[in-house]
């Protein structure tokens, strides 16, 4: 009897040190162990049908914007593609104390794309890059327009960069 | 008897520290039981062939602007660039301006990148870092393209990283 008032205390001390030690000791990472799959390909993943298309858009003196349908020149997007655009960048060079608008037109509505001031030297340079997700079945259109004089010529230079999808 | 109130106080506090220990311990997500499904892994995920390289752009004393190539895109493979930063270093009253450029699809892209204003006590010094997604064709060149504007002289420098994965065609 006596024996098992001190085998009973011995266990118990046993079980609380074990279960301490576990607690608190390197266990395996929590994501688990590697689960055997089914290799897969995105047959519809941007690096398949790339496409950049870059403008240049020219606003003659006494005019407040000009609207250039994308491709444009390049082409018209192919049939039964649909053209996702990814990213959105611009460069605007304008005479003193005017500002740039720009939007990319897609046939869901109108995208404004900010711009950030950069140099005001002599005359007034802005950069915009913005990372998208915007989609057309349709030629993309680009207004390009400016705020305060309308004196001057003023440029704009965008690229779309994005990827066609097989509708 | 009084043995056994002994070993029934110690066994219910050995089952209180086993309760608490399991209740602060590590458990499955709450979500509730998985749900069956197929079990897929994306064999062109950015992670199996990811790639980074950065170049220093230097502009010497009188020079406006110049590039050099970040990476040449071996064939059979497409680059997807995820990730651009720049850090650029000019004399005062001068101000940065970088492109990367690609050719995805065929037509050349020229990709604007935006400068954020960082210190201006001695030097210039400006930084950009962009999320983006741009692709660039199997064996075609990414280039930046370095210059700037308030004037040439004395040197100026830009220290480009691009981050991104290939993609196997």
């Amino acid at each position: 009897m006596k024996r098992s008032r001190v085998l009973f205390p011995a266990a118990a001390g046993l079980a609380i040190l074990i279960t301490a030690i576990s607690t608190v000791s390197i266990r395996s990472a929590r994501a688990g162990t590697p689960l055997s799959s089914v290799p897969v390909r995105d047959v519809e993943s941007g690096a398949r049908d790339p496409i950049n298309i870059t403008g240049e858009f020219v606003i003659p003196d006494g005019a407040i914007g000009i609207t250039v349908g994308f491709p444009g020149p390049v082409g018209k997007l192919p049939a039964g593609k649909r053209f996702v655009i990814e990213t959105v960048t611009a460069h605007a060079d304008l005479p003193p104390n005017q500002r740039p608008i720009l939007q990319v037109v897609t046939f869901d509505g109108e995208h404004f794309i900010p711009f950030t001031q950069q140099r005001l030297f002599d005359r007034v340079h802005m950069e915009a890059s913005r990372r998208v997700k915007l989609y057309s079945a349709s030629d993309v259109k680009v207004d390009f327009a400016r705020e305060g004089e309308l004196t001057g010529e003023a440029r704009c230079t965008v690229t779309l960069s994005g990827y066609y999808v097989t509708i | 008897m009084r043995q056994f109130k002994v070993q029934i106080i110690t066994a219910t506090g050995i089952v209180l520290l086993a309760a608490i220990v399991s209740s602060v311990s590590v458990r499955p997500a709450r979500a509730g039981g998985a749900i069956g499904a197929t079990l897929v892994r994306d064999v062109e995920n950015g992670v199996q062939d990811p790639l980074q390289s950065a170049v220093t752009v230097d502009l010497p004393n009188g020079a406006d602007f110049s590039e050099k190539v970040l990476v040449g895109v071996p064939a059979g493979k497409r680059l997807v660039i995820e990730s651009v930063t720049a850090y650029a270093d000019l004399p005062s009253n001068q101000r940065p301006f970088l492109e990367i450029i690609t050719v995805a699809g065929g037509p050349t892209g020229v990709h604007e990148l935006v400068f954020t204003q960082e210190n201006l006590v001695d030097r210039v010094r400006m930084v950009a870092g962009e999320s983006i997604k741009l692709y660039a064709d199997p064996g075609s060149s990414v280039r930046a393209f370095f210059g700037r504007e308030g004037g040439d002289s004395n040197s100026a420098s830009c220290h480009v990283t691009i981050s991104g994965h290939y993609v196997t065609l």
